[in-house]
Formats: C-alpha cells, structure tokens, sequence
C-alpha cells in the first residue's frame, strides 16, 4: 500500500490485519493483493481482494460488521458464517465460507467468502436481454434452492431457535415499531388481519429470510448464489414464499408475482417437484400481508436511524416517506385490489 | 408583513432544480445520495402545497375517533375496534392515500390518482 498516511488510516491497519489473518491461515507465503473497497457502510465493510497462494490466486470478499443497531433485526456475523456452512452442505448455492475472525485477528465481528461473479441489480436481472434465459428458469431453480434449504433438519440451526422472528415473527415487528415510535394506524388493522387468521400447524423449518430478487447474484445462466442471510430464523415454509412474492419485490413486474420474473403456479409446482410440502397459497397470502407489514417495519427503521442521529443519510430520510408506499399496497392487497 | 423573495416553495424548489442539474456530474453512492435528496425535496414541495389542507380534512374525518393517531393505533392493536374494522378501513385508506399523494402521488392506482 502506498497510503500517505499509513498509520492513521484506519483502512490500513485493517489490510494489514488482515493480511496477518490470511498468513495465520494459509502460511506465511501467503499474501493478498488488488485490493478494492466496495462499502464503507454504516452497517458494515465490504473489502475485495485475491489471496495469492504460490502460483494461485483466489478473489475474495472480507465482510466485517461495523456498526450494530440497537434493537437490530439483523443476526450477527458468527450465526451467518454459519448458516453459510449449512446451507452449502445441503446444496444451495452460497458465496464459500472461508474463514471466520478468530479474537487474535482484532478484526472484530466478521469473515471472508469467496467473491462471486454476476449481477444483482433487479432493474437489469428483471429487463436486460442477457439474462433472458436465467429467468426462464428462474422459478424452477429458486424453487430448488428453498426447498432443498427447507429440507434443511432446523437442529442444525438450532442456535437460531430463541432469536425473536423464530419465537414469533408478528410479535418481534411489532416490538421493533414500538422502539421506533412511530405510530401507524392502518399497518395495526393490518396486523389485527393478521392475528386473528395464523396458519395453523406450520412445521418448522430454516428459513433465509430475506429471499429476493437483489439478494442473490445471477448470471445469464442463472441463480450462482444466495447472499444476506442475516435475516434468517426458523419458522414457516410459506413464510419464504410471501417475501419472494411480495409486490414490493417485484419492481414494477406486477403481474409476475414471483420476483416480478415467474408466475405463482410454476412456482409452487416446481417447489412440489423438489420435494417441497404442498404450497398452501392461502398461508402464502398470510405471509404477504406479514411481508408488507414487515417492509414498513424496515423502512421505519431505516428513517429512525437517520432522525435519531444513529447513522444519517438521505438514502435512509426517503425510507421513511417510503413507508406508505407499503402501506398503500398492504391496504389494496387486504382488499383485493392487488394480489 | 411580506418577507422577500423567493417564497419558500420557490426556495424549495431552486435547490431540486440545482441538485437535479449536478446529480449527472456524480458516480455511486453520492449520485444516489443526490436522486434521494430531490426526491425528498420534491416530497417538501408537495406537503408545503397540500399539507394543510389535509390536516384539516383528516381532523374533521377522524374527529369520532381516539384523539391522535398514536391512541388510534394503540386502541386498533388492543382488539377494542375490532368491530368497526369495515369502518375504520375506508378512513385509514384516504389516510394513507393523502401520504402517498405527498411522497410519490404516481406510485397509486389509477382509481385514486385523482381528487
């Protein structure tokens, strides 16, 4: 590094840091070059670089959490790496877990997977030409990934288990707004929909949680990896089903229900193929109208954030006029007008 | 007395038309940065114009109802208006209308885009 100010930048001493991470690893022949800083985030600090080994060389990602909001949806960086770990060995297509941060590292809270080549970008994943064939089979393989993940015995994420969204999921939103004191009177006859209408006798399986169009990388091919499970929990299959399908996610696609790329009944029919449980569309709607009232909830969190002071930015300032955005589809989803 | 020139929704909307006009000049995160802030600045625009006159429709629609919407909220959560949800619906729906009006009035269905 040629960094002018080497010894103040903190920047550098986390490269060299973690070039000591790697050596502890992987020997003291080891190195790591190209570096590229890719977020310096509020939340958290995204690093590329190759591992050079020898005559090989390996693109990387370090990830390390920065910044851990009070009240946080959001699990920690250890139970990630680990849902990694599990969702790999039952074959869902994930970035490599490498190595996580061990405390003589003084990297803090974080790990580094295997970089990933490919598009996240839904505007481009839904419109673009070259990624005409990825979704054509878009449907079939997200329907693999989930139920191959749902498949998943939740014992091995049993440190998931005690966390709020596996307790109860309409409960731990509704703690997470009343932190954030905003009072939102037609999110609650939302909500009121919601609990007087629980789906009953879900098994209980591991969920991703935050499974999306933007949270997976994709090539013209199609899915190569599953990213974000920081939202993970364990709880109901069609749980994973409504956040796919929520008009939110769609991103303008309205009348492709899944990921504004596929439709519903494919869906739900490859997902049976892959050996899934039956599809229960109602509970799928159940989960949609928890989707919307979950999306406020973030969004709210987001703008508290940026008001409280926590972490400002006007990214964070228009989550929060976006809210009733949600709100507005959640009320036209409760009466019919949108599905 | 009159204060001068420009008015606050001139003001408001010379600083849009300023970050409008570099926002192609920037990359990344400050580009996005500069599409939040118009967008937030339009917002402004739009509640500076139709926010009163909202005030005072809801005060007079919700006038029956618990007296802010934080108690309004907390009474729907309680199950206590559980009977007049079909009630309450149209009401809390013209609300959220209103705020959509002011955040992006384009995001509505073409059924309530008017009026």
């Amino acid at each position: 590094m040629n960094a002018p100010n080497a010894l103040s930048d903190p920047l550098v001493t986390i490269i060299e840091r973690l070039r000591a991470a790697v050596r502890r690893r992987f020997g003291e022949a080891a190195d790591i070059d190209r570096i590229d800083v890719a977020t310096l985030g509020g939340s958290n600090r995204t690093l590329l670089f190759d591992l050079v080994d020898g005559a090989a060389r390996r693109r990387l990602v370090f990830r390390q959490e920065t910044y851990t909001l009070p009240n946080s949806p959001f699990i920690a960086p250890h139970p990630q790496f680990k849902l990694l770990q599990i969702a790999q060995r039952h074959g869902v297509p994930v970035p490599d877990p490498v190595f996580e941060f061990a405390p003589e590292d003084e990297l803090d809270r974080g790990y580094v997977v295997g970089f990933v080549e490919g598009e996240t970008l839904p505007r481009r994943l839904l419109h673009d030409a070259r990624f005409a064939d990825a979704r054509k089979v878009f449907s079939a393989e997200a329907a693999g990934i989930l139920a191959r993940l749902h498949a998943a015995d939740p014992a091995e994420a049993a440190f998931l288990a005690d966390t709020p969204d596996s307790l109860d999921p309409l409960a731990a939103q509704l703690a997470r707004l009343d932190y954030y004191g905003e009072a939102h009177p037609a999110l609650e006859l939302a909500v009121r929909w919601l609990e007087q209408r629980r789906p009953q006798h879900a098994r209980r399986v591991l969920l991703h949680g935050d499974f999306r169009v933007g949270n997976m990388i994709m090539g013209p091919e199609g899915i190569r990896a599953v990213l974000d499970w920081e939202c993970s929990h364990l709880g109901d299959a069609m749980e994973d089903f409504g956040w796919l399908c929520l008009r939110s996610w769609r991103f303008g696609n309205h009348n492709l229900a899944v990921g504004g790329i596929g439709q519903r009944a494919a869906f739900y029919a490859a997902y049976e193929a892959a050996g899934g449980q039956p599809v229960n569309p109602e509970a799928v709607r159940w989960w949609e109208i928890f989707g919307f009232v979950r999306w406020m909830v973030l969004n709210i969190m987001q703008a508290h954030g940026h008001w409280s002071g926590e972490r400002r930015s006007p990214a964070f300032a228009a989550c929060g006029r976006n809210t009733c955005l949600i709100e507005y589809d959640l009320l036209m989803s409760l009466l019919g007008q949108y599905d | 007395m009159h204060r001068d020139a420009p008015e606050l929704p001139e003001i408001l909307r010379t600083v849009r038309e300023f970050v409008d006009e570099i926002t192609d000049r920037l990359g990344g995160q400050d580009r996005y940065h500069a599409l939040c802030t118009s967008y937030l600045l339009a917002v402004a625009e739009r509640e500076l114009a139709q926010g009163p006159a909202v005030d005072e429709a809801e005060r007079v629609m919700f006038s029956e109802w618990a007296g802010d919407s934080g108690m309004l909220a907390a009474q729907i959560r309680s199950g206590a208006l559980d009977a007049q949800w079909e009630r309450l619906f149209p009401l809390l729906l013209t609300h959220v209308i209103n705020k959509v009006r002011i955040s992006k009035p384009e995001h509505l269905h073409p059924m309530h885009r008017d009026g």
